[in-house]
C-alpha cells in the first residue's frame, strides 16, 4: 500500500478545566487505507470521541490542539488547512455517523432537506436534483417510502430509521472515509444488526474507508480489520482484530474481552474473570504517573508506577504499550 | 404515525375557535359583573350635581336594575352589534374604539415588530457567543432596559431628546402646525412623533425578545445537530442557521402570546407621550366607570389575548414539526 | 425668520430641504392688530361641546369661547340683581313690575356661525333641554328657580321665576349658553349626545369651530363677522394631551404656547425659561381638611371623636396651616381664611381665625377629657382613642403633601392621622355614606355663592347637597339663608360674614389653601387679565403684538391644506 488515506501522528487534545489541564487525547498516532475499517474500542472518557472529533477539526470549544498534533487526510493537514478547504472535506471526503441521531438529526428539518443540504452544499446541483438524490440515497439505506419518508420530520420516524437517515447523510456524496461513532448504541439489538449489515454492504459498494469508533467489541468484531484499543487518552494496544482476539496482550484489552459475553467463551485467558474491570478510568487531569492502567490492573508491579510504558511493536501489525511486553514473568496467571 | 384525517383537523379548529369565542365571553362577562360591583356609577365622579340627581340619572339609564336584568339587555344589543354608549366620551362605543384602537395598534405592530427583529438577532447573536465580551455587555444592556419601569424610561427619552437636546417632538402623535404643512413635511412630521414612543417600546420589547432568543439560541447551540451541521461541511452561517431554526420555537411562541401585553404596555407609553390609544381609554373608562367602554375594552382585549394564542399555535405549529401532528 | 422647529431634527438636513422647498415666500411684515395663533393645552378631550353637556373644565374652555351666555358677569363676580352685568348674546332686558320675571331683547345682528339669525326660540329651546332630566345637564339644580321661559317672536325671551330672590337675573343669564334650536329640532333629549352638534358645533361667539381631531386637536378661529367684532387672535389651536405631565412638557418645547393650571413644581424651571411667562391669577378653589361631625355607624348621633367641638378646634390650632400651603403651594396659593375663598370675602369683614398655637390646642384637648396614657402617645378619652381615618384620593399629589403634613404636625397634640388613599369612586361612596372621619377635600365656588349652602348647611346633609361631614348648625344655616335671599346688601353682607364666623369657630374643617392658578404661556402671549371665572374668558381680547409673531402666527384663517 502506498501512503495511507488517513494519517494521525502524536494528536494532542487538551482542555483548560478548574481542576486543572485535562489531556483527553495524549499523543495518539494511526493510519487508515483507503477502504480499510478500522475500530477504535475504549470506555467512555478514554478520548476516541474527541479523537474521532479532531479528525474533522471539531473539536468542542475550549479543546487545544498541540502543535506537534497532525491530522492528514488526502495529502491535506486537516488541522491547519484553511476554514473554506476543510468545510470542503466535511461532509464531502470525510463523513461522520453520529451516536444518538434522535438529537444528531435537526429536529425541525426534514430528514430529505437534511439529506439534501450535504449536497446543495458541496455541489452546484439544484434543489430539486439534491432531492432526487436524497430520496435515492434514503432508499438506498433501505427505507421504505423513500420519497413520503423524505418529507417527513426526524420524531416521525423511529430510531432505526433515523439512524438510516444518519447513514445517508453521510454517505450521500460517498465519500472516502466514514466515521461512526457508536453508529447503533442507541438502538436496540435486531436494528443493531439491521445498521451493521447495512453499513457492511455500503461501504462494499462504495469502497469507502470506515473508521468505527466504539465500546462494544463485538461491534469490532463483525466489522474491523483492524482494531485500536484506547485508554486514559493512550491507544494502549493496536493490532489486527484477529490477533486482538486470538492474543490480547494489554490486561486492559483482555478485560475489555471479558466483558463481551459472546466472546469471553471463546478466550482462553479470562474463563473466571469478572466480566467488568474493576474501578473507573481516571480523571483526564491526573492521569496516574507511569501505567495509566495500573490502578486497575492486577499484575501492576513498582516498575508501571515509575515507567511510562512507551507503545512498542510486539508482531509486524500489533503494539502494545504495556511492561509485561519487556518481562512477562510478571503476568500473574 | 402518517398524517391524520382532515376531517380530525377542522373539528380541532372549530373546538379551539368556540373555546376562545368562549374566553372572550367569559372575560367580557366578568369585566360586566365586576364593573358594576365595584363602587360607584358612571355618574358617581360628577360630585357638583346633588347625590339624590344623580340616582334619578342613574335610575332612567337602568343603573339602579338588577345586575342579571342589566346583563340581559346588554347580551341583547351586543348580539345585534350595539356596544352601547360610552358614558364618558358622550359616544358610541364603537366610535371611540374606532379612534382609539387604529392607534395602539400602530404603535404597537411597529413596535412589536421591531423588537421581535431585534430581538432575535441581537439575541441569536448572543446565544453563539455566550461568555464573550460582547456577549456580557450585550446581557447587561438588555438586563438594564428590561428592569429600568417602563415609564421611567419614557420620561427619560422625553427629558433627554425633547426638552435637552430639542431633537424631537416630546409628546403627540403630529405637531400643532401640522395641518398647514405640506405633504412631504406631515409624513416626516407622522414619523418624527413616532420616533420616542417606538423607541421606549422597542427597547423593551427587544430586550424581553434578545433574553430569550438569546437562551433558547444557547441551548440549541449545544445541541448534537449543531456539530452534525458542521460535520456536514456548512458554513458557520449555515451552521447557526440551523441552531436559529431551532431556536425559533419558543421565541415565536412568545410573539404571539406577548400581544394582550400589547394593551398593557400601551398604558404608560400612551399617557407619557400623549398617544391616546386603547390602554389610556381602558384605563379612563375604568376610573369613570363608563360600564359599556370598559367592558368594550375588556373585550378588545381578550380578543388580542385569545387571538396571540392562536397565533402562537400558529406560529408554532409552523416553524415546529414536533407540535403539529 | 426663526427657522421652524423642524430644523432641529436629527435628519435635519433633509427635511428643512423639504420645508425651505415648500414654505411660502417671505411676506411683507403684518403689522395688522388681529392676528396670530395661540396652541393651548389641554390635559383630556371634551367629550362633548353641547352647552347643556359641559361637564369638565376643557369642555367649558372651548364652549364658552364659541357660544354666548345671555349676559356676562361682572369682574366683581357679583350675583345680585343685574348690577355689573353686561350684555351678550341679549342686548337689553326688562324686569316685570313684581320682578317674578325678566325679558331679555336678543341682539338684532347676532348670527349663528351658520349664517342664521338668532332668535327668541333658541333661548326657550336651550332652557328646556338644559332643564330636562333625560339630558343630565349639571347646570339644571342651578336653574331650579325659573319657572318657564315663554317667547315673543322674534327676539324676545321672558323668564318665568317661582320665587322673588336676589340671583334671579344671575340664574337666567348666566348658567346657559344659548344653543341654536335650529340645529336641534330632532335632538332626542335622551340621545343628546348623539347630535351632530356636539362634535361640530355652531354658536353665536367670537370664535368659530373649525374641526376637531379626535384625540389630537381642536381648532377655532375667529369669527370675522361676528356682532361683538372679531376675536383678535387668528385662531386658537387646543392641543388635546393624555395628563398634565404631557402637557406641561409640551409647554417647555414650544409645542404649546399656554398652559394651565401649571402644578408648583414646575413653577421654578418655567419662571428659569426666556420664552416662557408665568402669570398667577384668582382661583374660585379652596381646600381644606373635612372632618365628618356625626358618627359614621349612625348619623344621628356625633361623631366619638370628631363631634367633639374642643376636638376640632384644638386640631386647627394644632395645624400650621401657613406652613403647610407654602410648603405645597410655594407662592401660588394662600391661606384659606374659613370655607370659601377670599373672593367672596367681603373686603371689611373682620373674621376671627383659629389662632396656630399648640399650647393652647393641648390645653383644650386637655381639659375635654383627652389625655396621653402612660406608654402612649395618642390621646384618648373613655377608652376611645384620637384618631382619625383621613381619605386622601389616590392621584392628588397636593392633597396628598397636606395630608401627610398634617399627619406630622398634629402628631405633636397627640393626635394620630392615619391616611387611607383611596380611588376616586370607592372615596366619593364612602363619602356619601358619611362613612368617614376626615377627608381631604377640594371645593370649586361658584359666583353666586351656592356652594355655601350646597356644602354646609343642614338640609345638604344626605343626598341633597354635598354636606358630606353632617355639619349642622342652626346660626350657620340661618345666617346663609338670608345671605343668600337678602335684597338689602347690607343685610345680606352682615349675615354671610356672620354664617362664615360661626362656622370657623365650629371648626368642621381645617381650612388649608385658598388656591391662585398659574398660567405658563409663550412670552409673546398678551392676555390681558385673566379671570377667576377661567383663564379662557377673556380670550377673544387676547393679542400678540405683530413684531412678535412666529411662524405658528402666520398660520391666519387660512384653510387647512
Amino acid at each position: 500500500m502506498t501512503s495511507p488515506l488517513l494519517s494521525v501522528s502524536d494528536l494532542r487534545v487538551s482542555f483548560q478545566t478548574d481542576a486543572g489541564v485535562a489531556r483527553a487525547v495524549d499523543g495518539v498516532s494511526f493510519t487508515v487505507s483507503a477502504g480499510e475499517t478500522v475500530g477504535i474500542v475504549g470506555e467512555s472518557g478514554c478520548g476516541k470521541t474527541l479523537t474521532a472529533l479532531s479528525l474533522l477539526r471539531l473539536i468542542p470549544s475550549g479543546g487545544k490542539l498541540a502543535p506537534s498534533s497532525r491530522v492528514e487526510f488526502e495529502g491535506a493537514d486537516m488541522l491547519s488547512i484553511p476554514e473554506r478547504e476543510l468545510r470542503a472535506v466535511r461532509g464531502r471526503r470525510m463523513a461522520m455517523i453520529f451516536q444518538e441521531p434522535m438529537t444528531a438529526l435537526n429536529p425541525v428539518l426534514t430528514v430529505g432537506d437534511q439529506v439534501a443540504e450535504v449536497v446543495r452544499v458541496h455541489t452546484k446541483r439544484s434543489r430539486s436534483e439534491a432531492w432526487a438524490l436524497a430520496v435515492a440515497m434514503l432508499a438506498r439505506v433501505g427505507i421504505p417510502d423513500a420519497a413520503a419518508r423524505a418529507a417527513q420530520y426526524p420524531h416521525e420516524l423511529s430510531g432505526g430509521m433515523r439512524q438510516r437517515v444518519m447513514i445517508a447523510m453521510a454517505l450521500v456524496l460517498e465519500p472516502a472515509l466514514v466515521i461512526a461513532d457508536e453508529p447503533t448504541t442507541a438502538l436496540d439489538v435486531t436494528i443493531q444488526a439491521q445498521i451493521l449489515e447495512l453499513l457492511r454492504e455500503l461501504r462494499e459498494r462504495i469502497g469507502m474507508a470506515v473508521l468505527l469508533i466504539t465500546h462494544d467489541l463485538g461491534v469490532v468484531a463483525e466489522m474491523a480489520s483492524r482494531v485500536l484499543v484506547m485508554y486514559a487518552g493512550e491507544v494502549v494496544e493496536e493490532a489486527p482484530v484477529e490477533s486482538l482476539f486470538a492474543q490480547p496482550i494489554h490486561p486492559y484489552t483482555e478485560g475489555l474481552l471479558a466483558a463481551v459475553p459472546s466472546l469471553a467463551l471463546a478466550s482462553q485467558t479470562t474463563q473466571e474473570r469478572l466480566r467488568t474491570i474493576p474501578g473507573t478510568v481516571p480523571p483526564p487531569t491526573a492521569w496516574p504517573s507511569g501505567c495509566r492502567f495500573r490502578d486497575r490492573c492486577e499484575h501492576a508491579w513498582e516498575r508501571c508506577a515509575t515507567d511510562a510504558p512507551a507503545l512498542v511493536q510486539v508482531q509486524p501489525a500489533h503494539r502494545v504499550r504495556c511492561h509485561l511486553v519487556q518481562e512477562p514473568e510478571r503476568r500473574r496467571t | 404515525m402518517l398524517s391524520r384525517p382532515k376531517r380530525a383537523h377542522s373539528s380541532r379548529v372549530v373546538a379551539r375557535l368556540l373555546q376562545s369565542l368562549f374566553v372572550v365571553w367569559a372575560a367580557a362577562t366578568a369585566a360586566f359583573v365586576l364593573m358594576r360591583l365595584a363602587p360607584g356609577d358612571p355618574y358617581t365622579t360628577r360630585i357638583d350635581v346633588p347625590a339624590n340627581e344623580r340616582a334619578q340619572w342613574s335610575a332612567q339609564r337602568g343603573f339602579d336594575q338588577p345586575i342579571p336584568v342589566q346583563y340581559v339587555k346588554w347580551l341583547r344589543n351586543l348580539a345585534v352589534g350595539d356596544f352601547g354608549q360610552s358614558s364618558y366620551f358622550k359616544r358610541p362605543v364603537l366610535d371611540v374604539l374606532r379612534d382609539v384602537l387604529p392607534r395602539t395598534l400602530l404603535l404597537m405592530s411597529l413596535a412589536l415588530t421591531a423588537s421581535v427583529l431585534l430581538g432575535m438577532a441581537i439575541g441569536a447573536w448572543q446565544g453563539t457567543r455566550v461568555g464573550t465580551t460582547g456577549d456580557s455587555l450585550l446581557s447587561t444592556g438588555s438586563l438594564l432596559a428590561y428592569s429600568v419601569p417602563e415609564f421611567w424610561l419614557g420620561i427619560l427619552l422625553v427629558q433627554l431628546f425633547a426638552q435637552s437636546l430639542g431633537w424631537l417632538p416630546a409628546s403627540g402623535m403630529v405637531s400643532t402646525e401640522y395641518e398647514y404643512l405640506p405633504l412631504s413635511a406631515r409624513i416626516v412630521d407622522r414619523l418624527r412623533h413616532l420616533v420616542l414612543p417606538l423607541t421606549a417600546l422597542t427597547l423593551l420589547g427587544t430586550s424581553l425578545f434578545a433574553r430569550f432568543q438569546r437562551s433558547s439560541m444557547r441551548d440549541a447551540w449545544n445541541e448534537p445537530f449543531v456539530q452534525t451541521a458542521r460535520a456536514k461541511g456548512l458554513t458557520e452561517r449555515g451552521v447557526r442557521w440551523h441552531a436559529w431554526r431551532t431556536a425559533l420555537v419558543p421565541v415565536v411562541t412568545m410573539f404571539g402570546l406577548m400581544f394582550p401585553s400589547l394593551l398593557g404596555g400601551a398604558v404608560f407609553v400612551e399617557s407619557i407621550f400623549s398617544w391616546p390609544g386603547m390602554g389610556h381609554t381602558a384605563v379612563l373608562a375604568v376610573n369613570a366607570r363608563d360600564y359599556n367602554l370598559a367592558v368594550a375594552a375588556v373585550i378588545v382585549g381578550s380578543v388580542m389575548t385569545v387571538s396571540g394564542s392562536l397565533l402562537a399555535d400558529v406560529l408554532q405549529r409552523a416553524v415546529d414539526p414536533r407540535t403539529a401532528a | 425668520m426663526t427657522p421652524l422647529r423642524y430644523s432641529r431634527l436629527l435628519a435635519g438636513a433633509l427635511v428643512s430641504t423639504l420645508l425651505l422647498a415648500c414654505s411660502p415666500e417671505q411676506q411683507p411684515l403684518d403689522t395688522r392688530e388681529e392676528g396670530g395663533t395661540v396652541a393651548i393645552g389641554l390635559s383630556g378631550e371634551p367629550a362633548s361641546l353641547l352647552p347643556p353637556l359641559v361637564g369638565s373644565d376643557h369642555e367649558q374652555a372651548i364652549v364658552e369661547v364659541l357660544y354666548d351666555r345671555l349676559a356676562d358677569i361682572g369682574p366683581a363676580l357679583a350675583t345680585v340683581g343685574d348690577a355689573g352685568f353686561t350684555p351678550r348674546l341679549a342686548s337689553s332686558w326688562q324686569w316685570a313690575g313684581d320682578s317674578m320675571s325678566i325679558s331679555f331683547t336678543l341682539d338684532e345682528r347676532a348670527r349663528w356661525h351658520d349664517g342664521q339669525p338668532v332668535v327668541a326660540d333658541d333661548v326657550k329651546r336651550t332652557f328646556e333641554l338644559y332643564t330636562n332630566p333625560l339630558v343630565e345637564s349639571s347646570q339644571a339644580a342651578l336653574l331650579a328657580n325659573i319657572d318657564s321661559v315663554s317667547v315673543s317672536p322674534p327676539r324676545t325671551a321672558t323668564f318665568w321665576f317661582k320665587r322673588r330672590s336676589p340671583q334671579q337675573f344671575y340664574d337666567a343669564a348666566y348658567h346657559m349658553f344659548i344653543a341654536p334650536a335650529h340645529l336641534l329640532q330632532d335632538a332626542d333629549p335622551a340621545e343628546l349626545s348623539l347630535a351632530p352638534l356636539g362634535r361640530s358645533p355652531v354658536g353665536t361667539g367670537r370664535f368659530r369651530f373649525v374641526q376637531w381631531n379626535s384625540g389630537d386637536r381642536i381648532e377655532v378661529i375667529a369669527d370675522t363677522t361676528n356682532f361683538r367684532g372679531r376675536a383678535i387672535l387668528d385662531r386658537v389651536i387646543y392641543r388635546l394631551f393624555t395628563d398634565v405631565g404631557a402637557a406641561v412638557v409640551s409647554l417647555f418645547t414650544g409645542e404649546i404656547d399656554f398652559f394651565s393650571p401649571l402644578p408648583a413644581d414646575d413653577l421654578e424651571k418655567a419662571g428659569k425659561t426666556p420664552s416662557l411667562r408665568v402669570v398667577a391669577y384668582p382661583s374660585l378653589k379652596y381646600q381644606l381638611m373635612l372632618m365628618n361631625v356625626r358618627n359614621p355607624a349612625s348619623v344621628e348621633e356625633p361623631h366619638p371623636v370628631l363631634g367633639d367641638l374642643a376636638v376640632r378646634r384644638a386640631l386647627s390650632m394644632a395645624t400650621n396651616r401657613e406652613r403647610v400651603v407654602r410648603a405645597v403651594f410655594d407662592s401660588t396659593a394662600g391661606v384659606a381664611r374659613g370655607p370659601t375663598t377670599g373672593l367672596f370675602i367681603p373686603e371689611n369683614a373682620t373674621l376671627r381665625e383659629l389662632p396656630f398655637d399648640v399650647a393652647a390646642a393641648r390645653a383644650l384637648l386637655d381639659s375635654a377629657g383627652w389625655q396621653i396614657a402612660a406608654n402612649d402617645s395618642v390621646r384618648a378619652k373613655n377608652g376611645v382613642r384620637l384618631r382619625i381615618e383621613v381619605l386622601v384620593p389616590a392621584g392628588s399629589p397636593n392633597r396628598d403633601r397636606m395630608a401627610v403634613l398634617l399627619q406630622d404636625q398634629l402628631r405633636a397634640v397627640g393626635a394620630e392621622l392615619v391616611l387611607q388613599r383611596l380611588e376616586i369612586n370607592t372615596l366619593i361612596t364612602r363619602l356619601e355614606r358619611a362613612n368617614f372621619d376626615a377627608f381631604m377635600h377640594g371645593w370649586n365656588m361658584s359666583p353666586g355663592l351656592v356652594g355655601l349652602r350646597q356644602v354646609w348647611t343642614t338640609g345638604s346633609f344626605g343626598g341633597a347637597g354635598n354636606n358630606y361631614g353632617g355639619y349642622r348648625s342652626p346660626t350657620y344655616d340661618a345666617n346663609i339663608d338670608s345671605a343668600l335671599s337678602s335684597f338689602d346688601p347690607v343685610v345680606a353682607q352682615r349675615t354671610l360674614i356672620r354664617a362664615l364666623q360661626t362656622i370657623i369657630d365650629d371648626a368642621p374643617g381645617i381650612w388649608l389653601a385658598e388656591d391662585g392658578a398659574i398660567a405658563g404661556m409663550h412670552e409673546r402671549i398678551e392676555p390681558g387679565v385673566l379671570s377667576a371665572t377661567g383663564w379662557w374668558h377673556g380670550l377673544p381680547s387676547w393679542r400678540i403684538p405683530a413684531d412678535k409673531r412666529n411662524d405658528r402666527d402666520r398660520i391666519g384663517l387660512t384653510p387647512a391644506r
